[in-house]
């Protein structure tokens, strides 16, 4: 069957009216999260899955709604980011030069206007893009055994390690951290139970929700109690906002070329939204930006880092789904809900449940128009909201959190580990090491675990057979590469890459 | 900070190698056995470790002026969500919801009584979203007849 006979049956899916209301709701809630400084996609995601999980759905119902918050987020994130100059997410910072620059100048509702459609410029192209180019993928991934995967996985938690952060050897001790979490509990090859301590609370092992909720959003509540507090700041109404016809022209082949940049900068493992918001930007500097005018309020400065982030989320899914290796923290919070509800995303997801993923993928087409079809009349309103005080907001998240995990096992004990976990993120983030490869750790630390000793049962206990193929090859050298290329940019000029 | 991070990350990989070191090799049809990915951690930890104890701090440091001190209220905070989650059980959902979110909204920098009010209204909500929604039992509490 063709692939666009494939995405009509997608869109059957889709557009049932359950799938269709969880579309919605995903793209509102992150359209929210994004927006609120400190609540991200991923603390949303660890958040309501369980809560989602306990309601029974489908899982290609789950996923819609998840991913929906996903993308819908990359909206919300630059609605905070023009208004007050606080970055909703990570990948909204760089909107921020020319988003706030507006809003100085009195042209908050243009920047607003031209972000929501380049948003859904760089969110529709990319969605096109991940139609043709993942089951490209997925022909290729499909003739991978244990060794190709090993290193493939290799490969991604180093490619998130060294660019996750601007210390490599954080990133490793972050990795290494999320890899020894993954080894606690009974090994399921050997029968030998590892690092519980006597604990039965852990001979299943931890679950991922436990330690994302407490490591992302419980730090998340402790460290917002030393920042200054934006609420104040927000008391500027915003009227419904529209894009004019000269500023469409101006800016659409902007969002355009950002969004092809973003959208293969997502699909590479490791480097994500923010990376691809800073190269949409300084390409379209360098082509562009012939008045000197980026950086000073230029429409344009906004347009190309909001497509660059929508594409990237999007093309982010490509390695998710056809080869069931996330290169991202959110990405490997979708895994491992996936994991859970029984679907195990890789070459064969797209024949076995074409549901799922052709229904995903038709419903981020409705979600993308369903978003600018949100944002443009209803941003004041979302804008208001910033507005929410912290005493009541950050509260919130915790009992959220509390809750999410409760409903996953009714065990205080997870409860009390989340909490623990929360500590620890605390510590993480204060002495800047990133969170998110210990994520990735956790989850794909199992799966690396029973490939590299798969191959090696098969081989006999032969280490030759890693290298055995060129494409395993090809990953080796490129997890070495993404090891010791930062390593030696960071000691020649002291510091930061990039 | 990093320094300090560093020691304690290059003791906890002796002591992962350790207790890795205990675990019984497999068989024959598993030549690598449970030991592997615990040993692996260790060497990243003893690495990264190493590396933060080790190498000079190139930025200066930030002079330590009268900062505010968020370690406390941190540590309050994280001391109400352990009691909130202890005494889950017993106090049940709503009750425990609304008089957690009453303590922590005065840790940030609100006041008991509006905090209690949300947090009732959320317990309220999630409790019924949960029990009459998804059918799943969220703790009653030992007023309304459970036991703990």
């Amino acid at each position: 069957m063709s692939v666009l006979q494939e995405l009509g049956r997608g869109f059957g899916v889709a557009l049932l009216p359950l799938n269709l209301l969880l579309a919605g709701a995903g793209v509102i809630i992150g359209t929210l999260v994004g927006m609120l400084p400190g609540i991200g996609p991923i603390n949303a995601i660890a958040i309501l899955f369980p809560i989602t999980f306990a309601a029974g759905l489908p899982p290609e119902s789950v996923l819609i709604f998840l991913v929906g918050i996903y993308y819908g987020s990359q909206y919300g994130n630059s609605i905070s980011t023009i208004l007050l100059n606080v970055p909703g997410t990570a990948s909204a910072v760089v909107t921020a030069i020319d988003g706030h620059a507006l809003t100085l100048k009195g042209e908050s509702e243009r920047g607003l206007a031209v972000s929501a459609v380049a948003s859904f410029v760089g969110g529709t192209l990319s969605v096109v893009g991940l139609v043709f180019l993942a089951p490209l993928l997925s022909q290729v991934a499909i003739r991978f055994g244990p060794a190709e995967y090993f290193a493939l996985m290799l490969f991604a938690l180093t490619a998130l390690s060294s660019l996750g952060g601007d210390d490599v050897f954080k990133g490793l001790v972050s990795l290494g951290f999320g890899l020894l979490l993954a080894t606690v509990g009974i090994d399921p090859q050997s029968a030998v139970p590892r690092f519980t301590f006597g604990q039965l609370g852990l001979l299943d092992g931890i679950d991922f929700v436990v330690v994302t909720i407490g490591m992302f959003a419980v730090s998340e509540v402790l460290l917002s109690l030393e920042r200054p507090d934006w609420t104040s700041e927000a008391r500027k109404p915003i009227r419904m906002v529209w894009l004019k016809a000269s500023d469409l022209a101006r800016t659409g082949w902007t969002m355009v070329r950002a969004a092809v940049v973003g959208f293969f900068v997502g699909v590479l493992p490791g480097a994500g939204g923010t990376v691809a918001a800073f190269l949409g930007y300084a390409t379209e500097q360098r082509l562009v930006d012939r008045e000197g005018t980026f950086g000073k309020g230029d429409i344009r400065g906004v347009a190309a880092p909001e497509a660059a982030n929508n594409a990237a989320a999007n093309g982010s899914m490509i390695p998710l789904l056809t080869l069931g290796i996330p290169g991202s923290g959110t990405t490997a919070v979708l895994l491992g809900a996936l994991t859970a509800l029984d679907v195990t995303p890789g070459p064969m997801l797209m024949t076995q449940k074409p549901e799922v993923f052709w229904g995903l993928v038709a419903s981020m087409y409705i979600g993308n128009l369903l978003l600018l079809a949100l944002n443009l009349p209803l941003v004041g309103l979302f804008a208001r909201l910033l507005q929410i005080p912290r005493w009541a907001l950050m509260p919130g998240v915790a009992v959220l959190s509390v809750t999410a995990v409760f409903a996953l096992n009714q065990s205080v004990f997870d409860v009390v580990l989340m909490i623990g976990f929360g500590f620890v993120g605390l510590v993480f983030r204060k002495a800047s090491i990133p969170l998110a490869p210990a994520i990735l750790g956790l989850v794909l630390g199992p799966l690396m675990e029973k490939n590299l000793r798969r191959s090696l049962a098969l081989s006999g206990g032969d280490w030759g057979v890693l290298f055995s193929s060129w494409i395993a090859v090809l990953f080796w050298v490129m997890a070495v590469a993404f090891l010791v290329l930062p390593a030696i940019a960071s000691r020649r000029d002291g510091g930061s890459i990039g | 900070m990093d320094r300090w991070i560093g020691a304690a990350l290059v003791a906890l990989a002796l002591a992962v190698a350790v207790t890795a070191g205990g675990y019984e090799v497999g068989f024959v049809v598993d030549p690598l056995g449970p030991r592997a990915l615990p040993y692996l951690v260790s060497g990243l930890f003893l690495v990264g470790g190493g590396v933060l104890v080790l190498r000079r701090i190139s930025a200066p440091q930030v002079a330590a002026g009268p900062a505010p001190q968020p370690w406390r209220s941190q540590a309050l905070a994280l001391a109400i969500l352990v009691a909130y989650a202890i005494t889950l059980p017993v106090l049940g959902f709503v009750a425990g919801t609304a008089v957690a979110s009453g303590a922590l909204s005065k840790v940030f920098g609100g006041r008991f009584l509006p905090g209690l009010g949300v947090g009732l209204l959320f317990g309220v909500g999630l409790f019924s979203l949960f029990a009459l929604g998804f059918g799943l039992e969220l703790p009653v509490g030992v007023m309304f007849g459970q036991g703990p």
